[in-house]
């Protein structure tokens, strides 16, 4: 009997506190919006699941309330929102972050830092910029899905694979952030007629938002930092004419020339595509050299001025400073921060139009 | 030798293979990348490959140095010091042995606390770990050797992790090849060598191999699929992670592991972590089976209440240490001396035993 | 002992008069009173009215030895040893003597009372041979003797109990079966204290390695090509008297798993059915206790899209995972203990009637959720897929140690019950032949006929790990010459 009650006690005191899936809030999106220099305000999306409509599989049942709590550090916030909460806040299927503009304005890395300590937040969570309050974004039930947090994941997910946004998630953002000669970008996200739209590329110094990208810039920076098959990209030609490319496949190589003591480098870039759609009458060899032609003079020209910009900013988000630096044996990370704004960037543009769809 | 050790208890030799990976690919896998890259950057691999090599060459000069004596570790401290320097110095091995127990079990322990479950006591996973580890090891040697094998099968599964992050990779990264000084690359090759220190338990289970001769390519083997194992893994991590980034990571693998996605699970970490328990069994289990072998055969003890007196003490050591430095206190103690022993004891009584046999056969 | 040496013949007989059914008939043969004794429930009356009275009738002569030459039949003896008479007189055998002397002649005349070889029925198939032992052992080794008509075939005989005097065989096949084995198997048996022996299983669990373990460590079939087939390998089989089961050993955990239809289909086919059924234990062992384990503690391995239908099937649920695991796995263990004890139309009604009414009640009650009531239905359903009804049993016993570990400590917990399942197989042997094997140690070799099955020409050893003296089973013909396409 003795033994019993040892056994017994013991296996009391082994015991972890259950967390029964049910039983947890678990938080799906967290956005955080500044108040001032010294506080901000959380607002965490959490699923509710609606009883009854069960029984007809694929009936959307699930939508999204949210709790907010203001404080200065991510702690303070959590014990206000663990006193507004029926259940036990769990950080375990949080999928997107969203930062208001000010906020990534002010730096964001304390509060990713946070995310990354904890083990129970995975590395695919999506950090996104969001124009407005974010609170606002997360109280809304769109029409398209009424829960917040998946219609957000899914948005950015369907952008990745498809559009214009380069791969981009928590590691990605840290990953970036942490490299040498290297700037993180984040998605920008806007709401428009009721709908939210991906709205380019929100460019990080360090951890502070510093400009943002435009849809199609964002497109033509996706080129420079990571080869993709399926891009869609649209031109106008003269005469008020236009035509898309389709499966676009490029990809780009950095070449270093060290002359004297300062760097050149050089962008070749290489991409591949049909043309899908044309408005103009006849589409044959002659109007293809034309657009392609066409192509790699906006190409190079897109690309230049988008690397003067970044080098008047002083941030390098396409990482020219990591290619220096894995060109160059015992590389100096001050002597590039000076050098960067002054250094020649040449971009070569190729690109191959391979035919002109299925109909002639 | 006293009493000789029944056949059936012998292992073949190529099962040696199983026994050195399992001992060297434990908890150690999980965190190494961080450390190689400490002195050398993204270069760390080749100090990876270094370290093997040196590894090689130690498990050669053991098998040299227990075929002169013909025994195990006790035996030929016994011919060459006598039996009380000889014995005082098995002793200390010994202590050596049953501390990389200590240091495995309590930091997989920690591992769980941080990853999976915070509020889980210390004392409790070590209390079923100890029982664990004491039901493997009264079955006997053969079944010790047999969780080796199947803690080998199922770390093959990094190998399988290490596509996930490949999403993510920058094979630039790797850039410049060789960009540091040869010091500093000794230094890495130094802290890399601390990761395949398992290999000195071979000290102690030498007479239990059948035909003990063919069994050290199967040792190299066995430290060569470790090489290869720890290649594999320090490679993904550093065209996964940036520098920095890495540093910031404990323990780089674990966090890998964490981008890994598949439709039935989301979150390959939580699957593997327990897993790991299994890898680590052995790891335990050997060093225990070692000590307590060692004390059975250094003092005459019965091997069974020794195993008993072993894992009481080893569970209220893991039980004492609580925080994060005192853990690492520990590991880096137990790892300088392992690294002393291996390389700096281990030539001396070779060239002991030499001057010991030349001196005899004049 | 030594006193029932002294037993006397009148002492015997007094004390079989106890009982009605012996009974005692005076007989004349020439001229002289004879007494003739048997036990009415066991002797044949017809063979002692149309064969035994009839042919002593003839006897002249009043000596034992030539009555025992006239009677037309074997297997008579003549002794004046009391136990024998006594254990002969028990197994159906005539008693004759002058009246008032001891020496007796003892006259088979057992009536046989079994019945027809019929379908396995545990172990069915549906091709192949559709035999399958019966209780009596003489009828189960001419089952065997017509499969391997060599004369390698050996036969010990043991008599195992002290109250049930069980006839056991043990069976093997001379230079290909270890000498090892067959002693270890004789050794055991031999060393068998026990009063009552029934049936094949208890001398099954008295001889196994580890009596400890949940885990059988030697093979019961009823299937006598299947016994012929271990024999031919290598192993030995034991028959028991009155058991319709063999036992043959040694084997390994993985046989457990192969049926012996593996063998009638092609390789390919057999070999994914038996990973199929590999997995299927798996998944019968841990699929429930990893429900109870990710839904009590690791929300982060669900992926989302599962989440939302987890949540709502559980969220009407007024328990915890493991309460709601442990009411339906016992549920399911309710239904297969009715259904076995049952006659089988009624146990058929049983099964329906369980399965759907009350699984479907039990969700729309809010008791379980829908996920659990198709997981754990599936996992019982996969533990009946092992061909060895007892393997079956012990994987759905080990399911609830699974369930208790993961409430405990969710997958570490479930991980640390693998580790001590993976210790305690390693551990276990079969007649000290390891039980992992080939798996651990590792055999390549042996996985022909293991996890996979591969073609017969690829057969051409016997299993290394019955250690048998003559490995090669057939000699493999020369490699082919590599020949050209259309050639």
């Amino acid at each position: 009997m003795k033994k019993l009650m040892i056994i017994f006690l013991l296996l009391t005191t082994a015991c972890v506190p259950t967390k029964i899936v049910d039983e947890l809030m678990l938080i799906h999106a967290t956005g955080f919006d500044y108040i001032d220099e010294k506080n901000m305000r959380a607002t965490i999306s959490v699923p509710v699941y609606h009883q009854g409509s069960g029984h007809s599989a694929g009936e959307q049942s699930v939508t999204s309330e949210t709790i907010t709590g203001v404080g200065h550090t991510a702690k303070d916030i959590r014990s206000e929102m663990d006193s507004k909460s029926p259940r036990l806040i769990e950080n375990s299927k949080l999928a997107v972050v969203l930062f208001d503009h000010e906020t990534a304005n002010n730096g964001i890395i304390d509060t990713v830092d946070t995310f990354y300590r904890d083990p129970t937040v995975g590395q695919r969570v999506y950090l996104t910029v969001y124009e407005g309050q974010t609170r606002e974004l997360l109280e809304q039930n769109l029409s398209l899905q009424p829960e917040i947090s998946r219609y957000l994941t899914e948005l950015i997910e369907q952008n990745i694979k498809n559009h214009e946004l380069p791969k981009s998630n928590m590691h990605v953002f840290l990953y970036r952030y942490f490299q040498k000669g290297m700037d993180p970008f984040l998605p920008y996200l806007k709401k428009s007629d009721g709908q939210v739209q991906v709205d380019g590329l929100a460019i990080f110094k360090k951890d502070k938002m510093c400009t943002i990208l435009s849809r199609e810039d964002s497109f033509i920076f996706k080129m420079l930092v990571e080869s993709f098959q399926e891009g869609t990209f649209e031109i106008s030609l003269k005469d008020e004419e236009y035509a898309t490319i389709m499966n676009l496949s490029t990809r780009a190589k950095y070449s270093l020339q060290k002359d004297s003591d300062s760097p050149k480098i050089t962008i070749n870039l290489f991409t591949k595509g049909y043309v899908n759609e044309y408005s103009g009458e006849t589409l044959d060899q002659k109007k293809l050299d034309a657009i392609n032609e066409i192509l790699e003079e906006e190409l190079t020209k897109k690309i230049s001025t988008m690397i003067e910009t970044f080098q008047e900013l002083n941030v390098d988000p396409i990482g020219l400073g990591f290619q220096v630096k894995t060109r160059t044996r015992g590389w100096d990370e001050k002597e590039w921060t000076r050098q960067y704004p002054d250094v020649p960037v040449d971009v070569n543009v190729t690109t191959k139009i391979t035919h002109g769809g299925v109909s002639e | 030798m006293t009493n000789p050790i029944p056949e059936r208890n012998l292992i073949s030799p190529f099962l040696v293979l199983f026994l050195i990976n399992a001992m060297q690919v434990g908890v150690g896998v999980l965190g190494f990348p961080r450390y190689v890259a400490i002195d050398v950057d993204y270069d760390g691999w080749i100090a990876v490959i270094l370290g093997g090599f040196l590894t090689s060459v130690a498990i050669w000069l053991i098998f040299i140095i227990l075929r002169r004596g013909n025994g195990d570790i006790i035996e030929v401290h016994k011919k060459v010091y006598g039996k009380w320097l000889g014995g005082f110095l098995s002793f200390l091995i010994l202590l050596y042995l049953l501390s990389l127990s200590l240091v495995v079990l309590r930091t997989y322990i920690e591992v769980v606390q941080i990853w999976v479950f915070a509020q889980l006591e210390t004392w409790a996973l070590s209390l079923v770990f100890c029982a664990l580890a004491y039901y493997t090891i009264v079955k006997g040697f053969r079944v010790v050797t047999g969780i080796c094998f199947i803690s080998v099968i199922l770390s093959f599964l990094t190998y399988v992790s290490l596509f996930g992050p490949l999403e993510f990779m920058e094979m630039r990264n790797l850039l410049p090849i060789v960009d540091h000084t040869p010091i500093e690359f000794l230094k890495a090759t130094k802290t890399m060598v601390l990761s395949y220190l398992g290999v000195k338990m071979l000290l102690i289970y030498y007479p239990f191999i059948k035909q003990p001769e063919k069994a050290l390519k199967w040792a190299v083997g066995g430290n060569v699929l470790t090489m290869i194992m720890y290649l594999s893994v320090s490679l993904v991590a550093f065209i996964y992670f940036s520098p920095d980034q890495l540093q910031r990571t404990i323990w780089p693998l674990l966090s890998m592991w964490q981008i890994i996605e598949m439709p039935f699970l989301e979150r390959f970490e939580f699957i593997a972590i327990p897993v790991w328990s299994i890898v680590v069994l052995p790891n335990i289990c050997l060093g225990l089976w070692s000590t307590s072998r060692g004390f059975r055969l250094l003092f005459s003890f019965n091997q069974h209440q020794t195993l008993i007196v072993l894992l009481i003490i080893v569970f209220c050591l893991s039980s004492m240490l609580q925080t994060r430095a005192s853990i690492d206190l520990l590991n880096t103690v137990v790892s300088e001396t392992g690294f002393y022993l291996t390389y700096v004891y281990l030539p001396i009584l070779w060239l002991i035993q030499t001057i010991r046999l030349k001196g005899r056969s004049t | 002992m030594s006193d029932k040496d002294k037993i006397t013949l009148p002492a015997l007989m007094e004390e079989f008069q106890e009982s009605n059914d012996f009974h005692l008939q005076p007989v004349k043969i020439g001229g002289q009173p004879f007494q003739l004794f048997y036990m009415t429930t066991l002797a044949d009356q017809s063979v002692i009215t149309k064969d035994i009275l009839p042919s002593l009738r003839q006897v002249l002569t009043p000596d034992l030895e030539d009555i025992q030459r006239e009677l037309p039949f074997i297997n008579t003896v003549i002794t004046t040893d009391g136990s024998v008479i006594e254990e002969n007189i028990l197994r159906g055998y005539l008693g004759l003597n002058h009246s008032g002397a001891d020496e007796c002649l003892m006259i088979p005349a057992k009536e046989e009372k079994i019945r027809d070889i019929t379908v396995p029925e545990v172990e069915f198939s549906v091709i192949g041979p559709k035999q399958a032992f019966i209780e009596d052992i003489q009828t189960n080794i001419q089952l065997i003797r017509r499969r391997l008509p060599v004369k390698e075939l050996k036969m010990i005989e043991l008599e195992v109990g002290s109250l049930s005097k069980a006839k056991v065989a043990i069976i093997y096949l001379k230079d290909i079966a270890n000498e090892e084995n067959v002693n270890t198997m004789k050794q055991r048996i031999s060393d068998i204290d026990f009063d009552h022996i029934d049936d094949s299983s208890y001398i099954n669990q008295m001889i196994e390695d580890n009596s400890m373990s949940p885990f059988p460590q030697l093979i019961d079939t009823e299937r006598p090509d299947r016994v012929a087939a271990s024999l031919s390998e290598g192993k030995v089989a034991v028959l028991v008297d009155g058991s319709p089961t063999a036992i043959t050993g040694p084997t390994t955990f993985i046989e457990f798993f192969s049926a012996f239809d593996d063998y009638f289909s092609s390789w390919h086919i057999s070999s994914v059915v038996r990973v199929i059924r590999l997995l299927s234990v798996a998944f019968s062992i841990f699929a429930t206790a990893i429900y109870v384990a990710v839904l009590t503690y690791h929300s982060q391995l669900i992926p989302k899209d599962l989440l939302s239908t987890l949540i709502q099937s559980r969220q009407a649920i007024p328990f915890p995972p493991i309460i709601e695991a442990l009411f339906l796995e016992l549920t399911i263990e309710l239904l297969r203990e009715a259904g076995a004890r049952l006659p089988t139309k009624v146990g058929q009604t049983i099964g329906i009637v369980g399965g759907i009414v009350i699984g479907t009640a039990a969700v729309e009650a809010g008791l379980t959720s829908n996920v659990l009531l198709i997981i754990v239905a599936l996992s019982a359903l996969a533990s009946f897929t092992t061909p060895i009804y007892r393997i079956g049993n012990t994987i759905r016993v080990l399911r609830f140690p699974f369930l208790i570990v993961a409430q405990l400590w969710g997958l570490i917990g479930i991980f640390i019950g693998i580790g001590v399942l993976l210790v305690h197989l390693i551990g276990l042997t079969s007649l000290g032949r390891p039980y992992l094997e080939p798996i651990f140690p590792p055999r390549v070799a042996d996985f022909k006929d293991s996890i996979i099955r591969l073609p017969f020409s690829m057969q051409s050893t016997r299993p290394s790990l019955m250690r048998t003296p003559r490995s090669k089973r057939f000699k493999k013909e020369e490699a082919e010459k590599k020949k050209d396409i259309d050639e």
